[in-house]
């Protein structure tokens, strides 16, 4: 504890007032000559404040201002979503891999299954566009089906990701699917042959021609049908391809009767199903 | 400078504000010197000490926290173990506190010790190199640096009561010497 006469010296050092005690007196007195002996004047030391200033100075330069720590963090992820992003169709064995392993551990990456579903989902979409774009735009649905090839190809490579047991139903669905796929290129080709043909004559002799073309069709269809069957899609197929062989067939009796293309059209509406009975089985005979 | 000025201004030259830089410097610069000067005796050596205490705030600037007793508290911390290396250098203050040791012990100046003392100072300083270490860092730290009984406590690692004690201690002691002086 400090005694009273110490907080007393204390409180008198920095009062302007004498103090009561007169041994306190004396000892303020003592501390001023002291103080008075003290204050030496101090150098300029113009030298060391510079430095000093300067060095203060140097320290704001070596920070890096906000506005560029904020654009390096933004370039910096710019180039991780890039790398991810390409990273994202890496296979096994490309430079690129362990980033897109290393995502799917992080989550931010789908999952060689959930990849292979979004792959497979949006080649069968595609292919069920392309059914039903072919008999009105033929070149559309080859396009999708050529999208649909495109997802079944980044498919293909998932299989070497997944060594499991779904490999092998992978591996069907993926053949059912580019089956599927091959069969509508072919289709789409053959309708848009067709269109052009009509286009170009109109002729009895071409009309021949595509009397020979719908017959093929319709056996072709038949293999494909069984195709189709397997890959689950059958019944729609089915149809699809039954209406497409019986419609060529009643077009083509149309083509036949008047030899244009309006009957093409009204053939694969409601008039392709009552000729489909007669058209078609005698195409498919 | 108050304390709430003195907080911004280290702020200031902490981020690289030069003209807080100046500010401090011109401030403690003096302050420092003269505490140095009035522990180890030599003009030469207290510009160096002073000089040196502010290259070493320049290198720990961005480290200072801001607690307790505060930035003079820390700055004349530096400047005190620069003073000890100095004298660890120079091997010098260890006679010194010899003198100040056999004083303490006997409370009264022989001729000798006397003579030891005012050799190369004044008769106040000589009587403040009688003093035991820490009644001589107290009254430096007070009357050169003009640092607050807390923060002189601060420095030297005790409470203010401690230091006030200590100071009065002090200040007995030269105001009996200088008695003695006039006396003799």
């Amino acid at each position: 504890m400090t005694g009273d006469i110490e907080r007393d010296l204390d409180v008198a050092l920095t009062s302007e007032r004498p103090p009561a005690d007169p041994d306190v007196a004396e000892m303020v007195d003592v501390a001023r000559r002291l103080g008075d002996e003290l204050a030496v004047d101090a150098p300029g030391a113009r030298r060391e404040r510079a430095m000093f200033v300067q060095g203060v100075a140097g320290r704001r330069r070596r920070r890096p201002p906000l506005v560029a720590i904020a654009l390096r963090t933004a370039a910096a992820g710019v180039l991780l979503i890039a790398v991810a992003w390409v990273a994202q169709n890496a296979a096994p064995g490309q430079r690129l891999y362990p980033v897109k392993e290393a995502l799917r551990t992080i989550g931010l990456a789908p999952s060689v299954s959930a990849d292979f579903e979004d792959r497979v989902r949006a080649a069968g979409t595609l292919l069920e566009d392309a059914a039903a774009q072919l008999p009105f735009a033929p070149q559309r649905a080859e396009r999708l089906s050529l999208d649909a090839l495109g997802e079944l190809a980044r498919a293909q490579d998932l299989l070497d990701e997944e060594r499991g047991p779904m490999r092998a139903q992978w591996e069907t669905r993926i053949e059912q699917l580019e089956r599927r796929a091959v069969t509508l290129l072919r289709l789409s080709g053959e309708e848009a042959d067709d269109d052009s043909d009509d286009d170009s004559s109109g002729s009895g002799s071409d009309d021949d021609d595509s009397d020979d073309d719908s017959s093929g069709r319709g056996s072709d269809d038949d293999s494909d049908d069984s195709d189709d069957d397997s890959s689950g899609r059958g019944s729609d197929d089915d149809d699809d391809s039954d209406d497409d062989s019986s419609r060529r067939g009643s077009d083509d009796d149309d083509s036949d009767d008047s030899g244009s293309d309006d009957d093409d059209s009204s053939g694969r509406g409601s008039g392709g199903d009552d000729s489909d009975d007669s058209g078609g089985g005698s195409d498919d005979d | 400078m108050d304390t709430t000025t003195l907080k911004r201004e280290v702020r200031r030259a902490a981020a690289g504000d030069e003209r807080a830089a100046a500010l401090l410097f011109d401030h403690f610069h003096p302050r420092v010197f003269r505490y140095a000067l009035g522990r180890v005796r030599d003009r030469a050596a207290a510009e160096d000490v002073a000089a040196e205490t502010f290259a070493k705030v320049l290198g720990e600037l961005g480290r200072f926290k801001w607690r307790g007793a505060g930035f003079e508290a820390w700055l004349f911390r530096i400047a005190s173990n620069l003073v000890v290396d100095h004298f660890r250098k120079t091997g010098r203050e260890q006679a010194s506190d010899d003198v100040a040791g056999r004083l303490d012990a006997t409370e009264e100046r022989t001729p000798e010790v006397a003579a030891l003392a005012a050799e190369t100072t004044t008769e106040l300083s000589a009587m403040l190199d009688e003093l035991a270490p820490d009644q001589r860092e107290v009254l430096l730290l007070r009357f050169a640096g003009g640092l607050e009984p807390a923060e002189v406590g601060a420095v030297m690692g005790r409470n203010a009561n401690a230091v006030r004690q200590l100071q009065f201690r002090a200040l007995a002691n030269l105001r009996r010497r200088m008695q003695q002086g006039v006396s003799t």
